[in-house]
């Protein structure tokens, strides 16, 4: 089995910006293509694998939008655009054509079943267990819901960056957000007292 | 309160859980992203090789295909040519190129000239 990411060193040069790393890229320095390397790829991944909820197939969505990546480095422009920015759309579109292709469909009645609340649950687990729960409730969304949802409030990201990223409006972000956070919250409706909530 | 509002707070909660527990990335992956980050690099410091230079000058796989099959069929037909085009050449030329004699490179006239000195 792999080993976590903290068994490579730390080499993410966070005083450079992903312009700048990727331009030495281009030109060959080796630092520059590890430093990207660990500063993109958990993020590229995190975002698939919250899309597609598939450990697998979000490593082939995150080794094949960095791929991309690579071979566009030489023609990049900086600031025309961010360099994220441009991963995050790449990424969701080939998560979109794999969900298309395997017609996803996730059962509401499969959210995860969060830990006996009769037992004593540690806070770590109770955390947890409310990821694994939102996790499953957003693949229940249509896709362009959670994709809103995720960049919105789990990468933390801008209307007008998502905007830009799902190639649509602020005030279609704005609803698909809404939307998708009522969706979820139905989802997880019921479950306050497994999550842990009552308790506090 | 309503329940919807009710709600909300407990989502709030659940991203935070979710943004505070990330997907592990495996080391295999940051190895195979690395390694395909460096075999693009040396490519491009190396530069693209000879043959694929020629390659995309006569326009990628697809033109040499092409020039490939084209090239078989007039090898083909010169070693075993369908009578049509005998016809036609006799009709376009008014000479019989083919020949009926089937003397292709008019070995014949040249034996016979050296024959006869």
């Amino acid at each position: 089995m792999d080993k976590p990411q903290s068994a490579m060193p730390y080499e993410a040069m966070t005083d450079t910006t992903d312009d700048d790393l990727l331009a030495r890229y281009a030109s060959g320095d080796a630092a520059a293509a590890r430093a990207l390397t660990l500063r993109l790829t958990p993020r590229v991944f995190g975002h698939a694998m919250r899309l597609l909820g598939d450990r697998a197939e979000a490593e082939d969505v995150a080794q094949e939008a960095l791929m991309r990546l690579w071979k566009i480095a030489p023609d990049w422009r900086a600031g025309e655009a961010q360099v994220t920015t441009w991963l995050y759309r790449v990424t969701a579109n080939l998560c979109t054509d794999r969900l298309r292709r395997k017609g996803r469909h996730v059962d509401i009645e499969s959210i995860a079943e969060p830990p006996d609340p009769g037992l004593s649950v540690t806070g770590a687990m109770q955390e947890r267990a409310r990821a694994d729960a939102l996790q499953t409730a957003l693949g229940t969304l249509p896709d362009r819901q959670r994709q809103a949802v995720v960049l919105r409030h789990i990468d933390g990201l801008g209307n007008e960056e998502i905007a830009e990223i799902m190639d649509i409006g602020l005030r279609a972000v704005e609803s698909l957000t809404a939307r998708g956070k009522r969706a979820l919250a139905e989802a997880l409706a019921g479950r306050r007292g497994d999550l842990g909530y009552t308790d506090e | 309160m309503s329940d919807a509002n009710r709600d909300q707070p407990d989502l709030e909660r659940c991203f935070e859980a979710a943004r505070a527990n990330p997907p592990d990335t495996s080391a295999g992956l940051m190895a195979r992203v690395l390694a395909d980050a460096e075999a693009l690099q040396r490519v491009d410091l190396t530069g693209t090789p000879r043959w694929r230079t020629w390659l995309a000058a006569l326009g990628g796989w697809p033109a040499v295909a092409g020039l490939g099959l084209a090239a078989c069929a007039g090898l083909w037909i010169g070693i075993a040519p369908p009578l049509a085009i005998g016809d036609a050449v006799l009709v376009l030329t008014g000479s019989d190129f083919l020949g009926t004699s089937g003397d292709l490179f008019g070995t014949g006239s040249f034996d016979l000239a050296v024959l006869e000195g």
